[in-house]
């Protein structure tokens, strides 16, 4: 999705549980294409939130936060723990090479603007999330 | 008669030559007034940002009116070239109000050299080469020859300028000659989170990617000659551009603090159009504590550039030879803060918000530098990397009517992934090249998204400005080498 200084993405998911990891999965993909991230490293995450917004944004933030420290890039999430309001996650990937990964571009953050995280009326994907970052 | 005309069905009246005010509508407590041409602002019937600036005018606290200036356009919660003053006692800060790019500015420096010494494509090629070296930038950037300390960290957030002078990156002069010299007061570490300190401490003298930039241009043409010589510039001078912010630090403290203030304004019982308008009271601790944490955050991006402008001074010594590479000026234009402003009935002290607009005192305000105080406070307004910048000097309805505001840049056109999609199978870096432009840039990517055609023409948003008398144009830079992340 375009807006004008900056970018989003809108996804869909059959459960909200896979709606997060997809969106992680989704904001790694903006930069570096998936399927040439390799998921020999794993890390941990712990998150909270105070619903399912907060807990969406700073879900995300702290995927970023570890791209920017450790230049980790993220290819496959597990959630060992997932309540609607907090996360404990493993992830699975490898730390960024500018050769092979190519030039990426800065995202400053995950924002709050026209975020909207529900359910659809779809059989399969019942749950959609909008999300535009801050570039 | 008065001129009006609508925007989505809603009529603005002209007030005052290149200004249209909004009266308020709905929920709006107070009008918007919008600086432009009846031709730039219908660009403001394909986005949201009208919308936004109605939202930020129905704030409580907030003073009337809301001013959008000629580069406005969508942003997040608050339009980008939009500034607000709220009531020090009745009104609120916004985090997204100033945004996640605290203190994001620009500053210029001005060189004893001139153009035609720089005029060989080999010559602009190693100055680029040996600026793209000595200066961080691209994602993830960081400066291997700089090692901070917690307590250098704490005092660089609340001395700003101040530590740089201690520690040998810059001269008292290079104080004098920033906004609020260098350092917002009231500024306190312990009100920033661990992780804020942390992003930041890996990050100070990098420049970061998107539209930051160092730029190496000369003076095209000057047209005020009195406050060009007030400001040291002459015709044919190389000067240099820095444009960044507080990077990582900054993001983190909007971060945290738009979570905080959005709790805060639920239990204060405020009504917030969108999430990212979070606000909290300007008496509330959340609302004192991100005052303090912010101003730290704007303390460390002076010194980002400040950094940065040592590593330049340091290529231009080695390269040329040349040692004055004096600070004309650095203005932040992501910013809140609590400002004297001479209104109906004496002077008051307000709590503005500049999101992406900058500060522009007059002749003989106290704020203006002394050097300046005869000609008005130097503004900064970069355009794209293809066509010009330009310096302006603060005017007399700036403070009468835009809460001592002026524009801060183009404003884009085109969103980044239109620009890409008309870039492709093109190469910026050839087609500015052949104009005499040498672009450096850690990746091509970037390239595409800045393109010039991505921009508006800031020559229109600053003859909007001056048609307000916001400012007036004292020279126009043309860049010969342009450094991105």
């Amino acid at each position: 999705m375009s807006h004008k200084a900056d970018t989003g993405f809108r996804l869909e998911a059959p459960s909200l549980q896979r709606l997060y990891i997809n969106a992680a999965l989704a904001l790694t993909d903006l930069r570096v294409p998936l399927d040439i991230i390799k998921d020999g490293d794993k890390k941990t995450v712990k998150v909270t939130g105070e619903d399912k917004e907060s807990l969406m944004v700073k879900w995300l933030n702290e995927i970023l936060f570890l791209f920017e420290k450790e230049k980790f890039l993220c290819r496959r999430v597990v959630f060992e723990k997932f309540d609607g309001k907090q996360i404990e996650a493993s992830l699975w990937g490898e730390t960024y090479d500018h050769i092979r990964h190519g030039t990426i571009s800065e995202i400053k953050a995950v924002t709050y603007h026209q975020l909207s995280l529900g359910q659809t009326d779809g059989p399969d994907f019942q749950f959609f999330a909008r999300i535009f970052l801050d570039l | 008669m008065t001129a009006r005309f609508q925007i989505k069905g809603k009529t603005l009246s002209q007030v005052r030559p290149g200004t249209w005010r909004l009266e308020p509508l709905g929920k709006m407590r107070v009008g918007v007034e919008l600086v432009g041409s009846q031709q730039m602002l219908a660009t403001l019937n394909e986005d949201k940002s009208l919308e936004q600036a109605m939202n930020v005018a129905s704030l409580p606290g907030v003073l009337d009116p809301v001013v959008t200036l000629p580069d406005i356009h969508q942003g997040y919660g608050f339009p980008i070239g939009g500034v607000a003053a709220f009531h020090p006692r009745t009104g609120v800060v916004s985090p997204g109000g100033v945004g996640y790019d605290i203190n994001c500015g620009v500053r210029l420096l001005r060189t004893p050299m001139e153009r035609a010494q720089l005029q060989r494509p080999k010559v602009l090629k190693e100055l680029a080469a040996k600026l793209f070296q000595r200066v961080p930038c691209g994602v993830g950037s960081k400066r291997s020859d700089l090692r901070l300390s917690s307590s250098d960290l704490d005092e660089i957030l609340s001395e700003g300028i101040g530590w740089a002078i201690r520690n040998g990156y810059a001269s008292n002069e290079d104080r004098l000659h920033t906004e609020e010299q260098g350092q917002i007061q009231g500024a306190n570490p312990d009100h920033l989170s661990e992780r804020s300190k942390e992003r930041g401490s890996y990050q100070l003298g990098t420049l970061g990617s998107g539209n930051h930039f160092l730029e190496v241009q000369y003076v095209e043409s000057i047209y005020d000659p009195d406050a060009a010589r007030c400001f040291g510039l002459t015709e044919n001078q190389v000067v240099l551009t820095i444009h960044t912010g507080s990077r990582g630090l900054g993001y983190q403290v909007c971060s945290d603090y738009l979570e905080e203030s959005f709790e805060t304004a639920k239990r204060e019982g405020i009504e917030l159009p969108d999430r990212e308008l979070a606000a909290a009271p300007l008496t509330s601790s959340t609302g004192k504590n991100y005052l303090s944490a912010m101003a730290g955050a704007a303390n460390f991006a002076f010194v980002n550039r400040q950094i940065i402008t040592h590593w330049v001074r340091r290529v231009f010594q080695e390269n040329f030879e040349a040692k004055d590479i004096n600070l004309i000026y650095d203005v932040c234009h992501n910013i809140a803060k609590f400002e004297e402003i001479q209104r109906p009935g004496g002077m008051t002290r307000v709590c503005i918000h500049r999101k992406g607009a900058t500060r522009a005192y007059p002749a003989n305000h106290p704020g203006t530098p002394p050097a300046y105080r005869e000609v008005g406070q130097p503004i900064l307004v970069p355009g794209d990397m293809g066509r010009c910048s330009y310096v302006l000097a603060g005017g007399p309805n700036a403070l009468a009517y835009t809460w001592g505001s002026s524009c801060h840049g183009a404003g884009r056109l085109l969103s980044r992934s239109q620009a890409k999609k008309r870039g492709r199978g093109r190469s910026i870096g050839k087609e500015l090249e052949s104009q005499g432009i040498i672009v450096r840039a850690a990746g091509q990517t970037t390239l595409l998204e800045e393109m010039p055609e991505a921009y508006k023409d800031v020559s229109e948003v600053v003859h909007a400005c001056e048609v307000a008398n916001l400012c007036r144009r004292v020279a126009k830079l043309r860049p010969i080498v342009v450094v991105k992340g």
